[in-house]
């Protein structure tokens, strides 16, 4: 999200300047007697368009949600990039990409999850992690097993919530 | 005065020296880097209210490993009187790490 955050930055400053610049030499050039580079046809279109246009509105609401939509997106809460682990060592921290691909490694090699997932959310001193993959039933237990038990060695906090949401492992025939 | 490239690479020898500190790692994102006149050290960023050090473990558990890290790190910067906290970021684990640990328990 950083990165596309990054993107439409650039894209936005770069849109912005030059219509700072386009506003910039029209100006100057009106002022001197010879406007430019707008075509003098739009510029008598512009310059006769009333507010209540219709265009004018649908442009309006059109960009309005755009920035609604952008604000929503910006305002829900995101997984941290990385969580504090156990306190009372000191601070020091793992990064969650680290922690799931690590514990979903354990669920796959020590309880045979197939397309084993580990995602942890929560804040960066309480994780919830679930984890999700196909497996025997009688293998779940042993899959939240091996999650926990290499959590512990990753710097988990004792107080982790672990969930599962494990489906059968459909029978090879 | 001690230079700022000389404070970052005395703590990037001491991190790395650390056993189980596999390297440094440039993080996520914005890289993490010691930037000065001439070059850069990647993993290490001294700015701020805190030093912060990016590292790939390559030993479980990771308790050790980073607060091991953290005193070396903590040694360096107190040796030329930078009294700031250590922030240990383990940003990456080598998957050998965790399979000697396996085995070791086996």
């Amino acid at each position: 999200m950083r990165t596309v955050n990054r993107i439409a930055a650039v894209l936005l400053a770069l849109v912005l300047v030059a219509a700072g610049l386009l506003v910039v030499v029209e100006t100057v050039s009106a002022l001197a007697g010879h406007p430019w580079p707008i075509p003098a046809s739009w510029r008598a279109r512009l310059a006769s368009t009333a507010v209540s246009d219709r265009g004018v509105l649908i442009t309006s609401i059109v960009v309005g949600l755009v920035g609604l939509i952008a604000l929503v997106a910006q305002l829900v809460p995101r997984r941290p990039q990385r969580l504090r682990a156990a306190v009372e060592g000191g601070t020091w921290w793992v990064t969650r990409r680290s922690i799931e691909r690590r514990s979903a490694d354990a669920a796959a090699q020590g309880a045979g999850v197939h397309h084993s997932k580990v995602v942890v959310r929560g804040r960066p001193e309480q994780w919830r992690v679930r984890i999700s993959g196909e497996a025997p039933p009688h293998r779940f237990d042993a899959a939240e097993e091996s999650v926990r038990d290499e959590l512990s060695h990753l710097g988990a906090p004792e107080n982790l919530t672990v969930s599962r949401s494990l489906r059968r492992l459909g029978r090879v025939a | 005065m001690v230079r700022r490239e000389d404070i970052a690479r005395s703590v990037a020898d001491a991190v790395t020296a650390v056993p189980g500190v596999a390297g440094l790692h440039p993080g996520f994102g914005v890289e993490v880097a010691t930037h000065f006149s001439g070059g850069k050290l990647v993993g290490v960023r001294l700015g701020g209210e805190a030093v912060e050090v990016y590292l790939t473990a390559d030993r479980a558990p990771l308790q050790a490993v980073a607060e091991a890290a953290a005193e070396a790190a903590t040694r360096v910067l107190s040796a030329v009187g930078d009294s700031r906290p250590v922030n240990v970021v383990v940003a990456d684990v080598v998957p050998a790490a965790m399979d000697r640990r396996s085995s070791s328990r086996g």
